[in-house]
């Protein structure tokens, strides 16, 4: 459906291009910060290839001041604990001020996690549950010539099935020569209300970056839960919210609850799982 | 029931002193091309008092026998006195001539009558069109709905959003109606120009308050827009070249003095010129919009006339394989006039309105096709009882068939499904009865009951009640009760009482006050929370989960007339409005294609008042008006704000407009408008969180409106050069017009955004701005040419 938003926002942008009447400019506003609150940024990954090899990490930060353009404040000697589906617990390790890193959790699919961080007396708690993972089954790299919409270079087409019933949400990432391709514009995920049950995606363009020869390209697929999905669309929809046809902008409910509903003390961003199955290509003419 | 027991005393009184009287009727027309004047005035001299002629021209009055000198009158025409003996019931009708035909530099045009002051309409505007023709337009576009927006009391979240906001009204609180028939989407290209070709379009009438119980159906505000009937003495065509579009009319008899048509189109040519600069991998692509329309009418005999009119309008887009969406209005009215007896004038109408868009990826793997509409079909009857010169009674009732088909997608199969939201039906059905009485010479009450009511029709599905909904409430939102109606059972049925009332005191000649209450019941709604309302927006009906929106509104207006000749009008007015069961989201909403939306929505209550000062001056050199509002829109929605009130988005506390026109020699005139407005409310986030590299906004206690959008302010000028051709029917002109003049960078909205970055996903320095969003920053300037012959 976002899509569907900004191909209008798109069509909307070529008339007030053809018009050459619009622009859009810095502006310096002032604005006070409220309280900060602690922010949690955690994902328990099961890797097709490598299921418990590499460790999960939660980051811990605060909120900051909008315009503050530094890195988030840490929050730093938190005790962070990943209960598994059997609930084992998992106590995290900081390896780093406000990174915890999963030290012998186990990843099994349709597990139920749940996170528990304790600091300044208060206690929060997030519970995820990790889907089955998508086949996929391979990129494409094509070279085009540039176009009124694009420049030259690769386009990379995605082919694969889609796993059987309904309610699967996915979570596309790029990677591209080993760095992985982030920021607001580049969150793509998508549900299957409006596709084709079991059926085969064929050749369809889910990135619209344009690559090099030789570039490396790697496409990974996490599965989502509902809650998941609702969260990254709101993202989508709340960092790229400009122009005519903005939304009121809004805070993304997170799953992370204080345990003491009555205290002050609340908690944003989110903790997830996702089984993840990637596929790669190589551009080349 | 009161109401009628009171009506018919007051009408029993008047039978019992009934002595010999008799009626005079007929037309008021202009007598070049026999077009109806609606509103023209016809006062008799000796009775101090007079009546208005309807929307179709007629008009009735009945006195006793006697001598009288009745005085024709009609702004931009020379009155016109009769000497009259009624001894028997009397048709007369009036050809009336245009000063402009004549004119001479000391033509005194015969005073505007009834007048702002003694006319018992309030918070009424009218707008000539050829005022609106001289208002200095973008891109030199004559534009209905942006000369609208100059007026008192009626805003607009900002340059490019599609319909206008009338005190404190949401757009779709407005019924906009096209030769009586509804027009869903005012706007081409998403809101920049308006449906309406002004060479089609004979008046426009705005109701902001004091709304007669004939309309019905919306909060806010009625836009009657009525188009030429066509000259039905000899053949005319209109033409304009413009920057973005060009326009051709025709009108003419078909039947000299009885049957006679008019056809007109616009088409914009940008898609034309840029053809040779698109590559070929996008010759598919198409990009463009028109409008066309058409009316005959015929007088049958003096006593029937029948209106057969149509309007059709699309915007196309299409970028080659990519995407292509394609939107527009249809209507088509037929109406039928009777004169049952002079003294009662009837008009049955019937008409069919669709809105509909299609948007889709025309090709390929990703191919799908999505449509959604609103198609309307409507019956109604419409009388006016010209009972005596102290009473004039209305009465009617209307219904309305609607349906609506919130979207259906069609695909190849390849990647996507067929998928699609049942249609949605209900009917709208509406009486009323009216008086306007005149108590005393200096006393007039209009008073009206018009009963409403929406019956929401169910099909084979289970009928779904949601729980009362919070914003926080989105993810346990649930059905609570799970019932059966069977195909077209009624789900749920919304009676409402709509009592009007507007009295009218004239202090004397030229000072006059007026009050009015209205109470409104919609039972349509514009679903939409976007800034702007996008043309994808889907209308919804009452349910059973989605209540009428109701409105109250009470008006105060002092109205005064001063100059020579009392040729300005000053008006003050102040309302007060409370709104209930308005529309709100719950954050993240799903709008489109959602089969579960009720349960996204949310019930708030809203309130706007405001002071409304305008001053208007109608003859001379020097014309035009200034029009000021000071105004307040507030809403509240529980679990927003900490459940307080919060200003609404088009919620604009001072908006000033200014517009003069100035005829310097009879080849020249130059006309400028200043506008300024007051910044519209944003929210901003005071905060922010990164999350896996990205910056997310956080707005700490969920507070809304919380910022202030910069002022708007914006200069026009505008030249028109008539070139004399002297013993020509061939007239033409050359319309300059400069958009604001001043280059000013005019904010349609502020946006915070993640400033670019590169690398990675770690906790790097992740930078955040303020960007300003101007939709037209820069001068416009613009030509276009007209003619007619």
């Amino acid at each position: 459906m976002n899509r569907i938003k900004h191909k209008l926002a798109f069509s909307f942008f070529i008339c007030i291009v053809i018009f050459m009447t619009a622009c859009d400019d810095p502006y310096t506003l002032e604005i006070e910060q409220g309280t900060p609150n602690i922010v949690v940024d955690g994902w328990i990954r099961y890797e097709l290839n490598n299921p418990n090899g590499r460790p999960d990490t939660v980051k811990l930060t605060t909120t900051d001041a909008y315009f503050a353009n530094r890195p988030a404040p840490v929050v730093s000697g938190a005790r962070v604990i990943v209960l598994d589906g059997d609930g084992r617990p998992d106590t995290l390790l900081e390896i780093k001020p406000g990174i915890y890193i999963t030290q012998q959790l186990e990843r099994k699919m349709e597990s139920r996690y749940t996170l528990i961080v304790q600091h300044a007396g208060e206690e929060y708690r997030a519970e995820a549950l990790m889907k089955l993972m998508v086949p996929a089954d391979s990129l494409r790299a094509v070279y085009s010539e540039a176009s009124f919409f694009q420049e030259e270079g690769f386009k990379i087409f995605y082919y694969g099935n889609l796993p059987p019933g309904r309610g699967n949400h996915y979570w596309f990432k790029t990677i591209k020569n080993d760095t992985l391709l982030a920021g607001p514009d580049r969150i793509s995920v998508t549900d299957d209300r409006f596709l084709n049950e079991g059926g085969y995606i064929d050749s369809v363009q889910i990135i619209f970056d344009v690559f090099k020869e030789g570039d490396k390209v790697e496409f990974e697929i996490w599965s989502l839960e509902k809650p998941a999905f609702d969260f990254l669309s709101q993202i989508l929809t709340q960092t790229n919210n400009g122009g005519l046809f903005a939304t009121p902008p809004a805070n993304v409910p997170s799953n992370i609850k204080n345990v003491n509903p009555k205290s002050p003390k609340k908690a944003v961003g989110f903790f997830g799982a996702s089984g993840i199955n990637s596929a790669m290509v190589i551009c080349k003419k | 029931m009161r109401f009628i027991l009171i009506t018919s005393l007051c009408l029993l009184s008047h039978l019992l002193l009934a002595q010999q009287k008799f009626t005079l009727s007929g037309y008021v027309k202009d007598s070049t091309n026999g077009e109806v004047l609606l509103g023209a005035s016809v006062y008799v001299k000796e009775l101090k008092t007079g009546v208005v002629s309807n929307p179709y021209g007629y008009y009735s009055i009945t006195m006793p026998a006697g001598s009288y000198t009745v005085v024709y009158n009609y702004l931009g025409y020379k009155s016109q006195t009769i000497d009259l003996q009624l001894s028997k019931n009397t048709n007369r009708s009036i050809s009336m001539v245009s000063a402009m035909v004549e004119a001479t530099e000391v033509e005194v045009v015969g005073r505007k009558e009834p007048d702002q002051v003694t006319s018992t309409e309030m918070s009424v505007q009218k707008m000539e069109i050829a005022t609106i023709k001289k208002i200095p337009a973008l891109l030199g576009e004559v534009d209905v709905v942006r000369a609208i927006q100059m007026l008192p009391g009626v805003t607009t979240v900002g340059e490019g959003a599609t319909g206008f906001n009338v005190r404190g009204g949401n757009i779709d609180h407005n019924l906009i109606l096209l030769d009586e028939a509804p027009v869903y989407n005012s706007s081409h290209l998403f809101g920049f120009f308006s449906v309406f070709n002004p060479d089609a379009v004979k008046d426009v009438k705005l109701y902001k308050g004091g709304i007669p119980s004939v309309y019905g159906g919306r909060l806010a505000s009625i836009l009657d827009v009525r188009m030429k009937e066509g000259n039905d003495k000899k053949f005319e065509t209109n033409a304009g070249i413009g920057t973005i579009m060009s326009r051709l009319t025709v009108e003419g008899p078909i039947v000299k003095n009885r049957t006679s048509f008019v056809l007109t189109g616009r088409r914009s040519y940008i898609d034309i010129l840029a053809k040779p600069f698109i590559r070929s991998g996008l010759r598919e692509s198409q990009f463009y919009f028109y409008d066309m329309s058409g009316k005959v009418n015929t007088k049958i005999n003096d006593n029937n006339t029948v209106f057969v009119s149509g309007y059709f309008g699309r915007d196309v887009f299409r970028f080659g394989d990519l995407f292509q969406n394609n939107l527009g209005n249809a209507t088509t009215t037929l109406r039928w006039n009777h004169v049952f007896n002079p003294k009662l004038f009837a008009n049955f109408t019937t008409y069919y309105s669709n809105y509909d868009y299609s948007l889709g990826v025309p090709n390929g793997p990703q191919q799908f096709d999505w449509k959604a509409n609103i198609i309307n079909l409507s019956g109604k009857a419409d009388f006016t009882w010209y009972y005596n010169t102290r009473n004039t009674i209305s009465f009617g009732a209307s219904t309305i068939r609607h349906t609506f088909n919130p979207g259906k997608v069609t695909t190849n199969g390849n990647l996507f499904r067929d998928i699609g939201l049942p249609n949605q039906r209900g009917y709208e059905y509406g009486v009323y009865a009216s008086n306007e009485q005149t108590i005393t010479n200096r006393l007039i009450f209009n008073y009206g009951l018009r009963f409403s009511a929406f019956d929401y029709r169910g099909d084979t599905r289970p009928v779904v009640t949601w729980q009362t909904q919070t914003p926080a409430q989105r993810a346990v939102n649930r059905g609570i009760d799970n019932r059966f109606v069977g195909n077209y059972g009624s789900v749920a049925l919304y009676p409402n009482l709509e009592p009007r009332f507007s009295a009218t005191y004239v202090i004397n000649e030229g000072n006059s006050i007026k009050t009015s209450y209205n109470r409104m019941a919609q039972y349509l709604h514009l679903i939409s929370n976007t800034t702007a309302a996008s043309p994808l927006d889907i209308w919804v009906p009452t349910t059973n989960n989605v209540k009428p929106q109701l409105a109250d509104q009470v008006a105060l207006g002092y109205f005064k007339n001063i100059g020579a000749n009392n040729d300005i009008e000053l008006s003050a007015e102040v309302y007060y409005k409370d709104m209930q069961n308005q529309i709100d989201y719950i954050p993240g909403a799903e709008l489109l294609l959602n089969d579960s939306l009720e349960s996204h929505l949310l019930r708030g209550h809203g309130r706007a008042y405001g002071l409304e000062l305008y001053a208007k001056k109608n003859s001379g050199k020097l014309t035009g008006f200034v029009s000021y509002t000071l105004s307040r829109t507030e809403r509240r929605v529980e679990g927003f704000n900490q459940d307080n009130y919060f200003p609404s988005k088009f919620d604009r506390p001072h908006v000033l407009n200014i517009l003069a026109m100035y005829d310097i020699s009879k080849t020249w005139s130059i006309s400028t408008t200043v506008t300024f407005q007051y910044g519209t409310p944003a929210t901003f986030p005071d905060s922010r969180f990164a999350w896996q590299g990205v910056v997310v906004p956080y707005i700490t206690d969920d507070r809304r409106n919380n910022f202030r959008n910069p002022n708007y302010f914006r200069w026009d000028l505008g030249a028109t050069y008539k070139p004399k051709r002297e013993g020509s029917r061939f007239k033409d002109e050359l319309v300059f017009s400069v958009y604001n003049v001043t280059v000013r960078r005019n904010a349609f909205s502020i946006y915070t955004r993640q400033g670019t970055m590169e690398g990675n996903a770690s906790m790097a320095t992740l930078n955040t701005e303020a960007r300003r969003l101007s939709i037209i920053g820069t001068i416009v300037p613009a030509i276009s040419y007209n003619f007619k012959f």
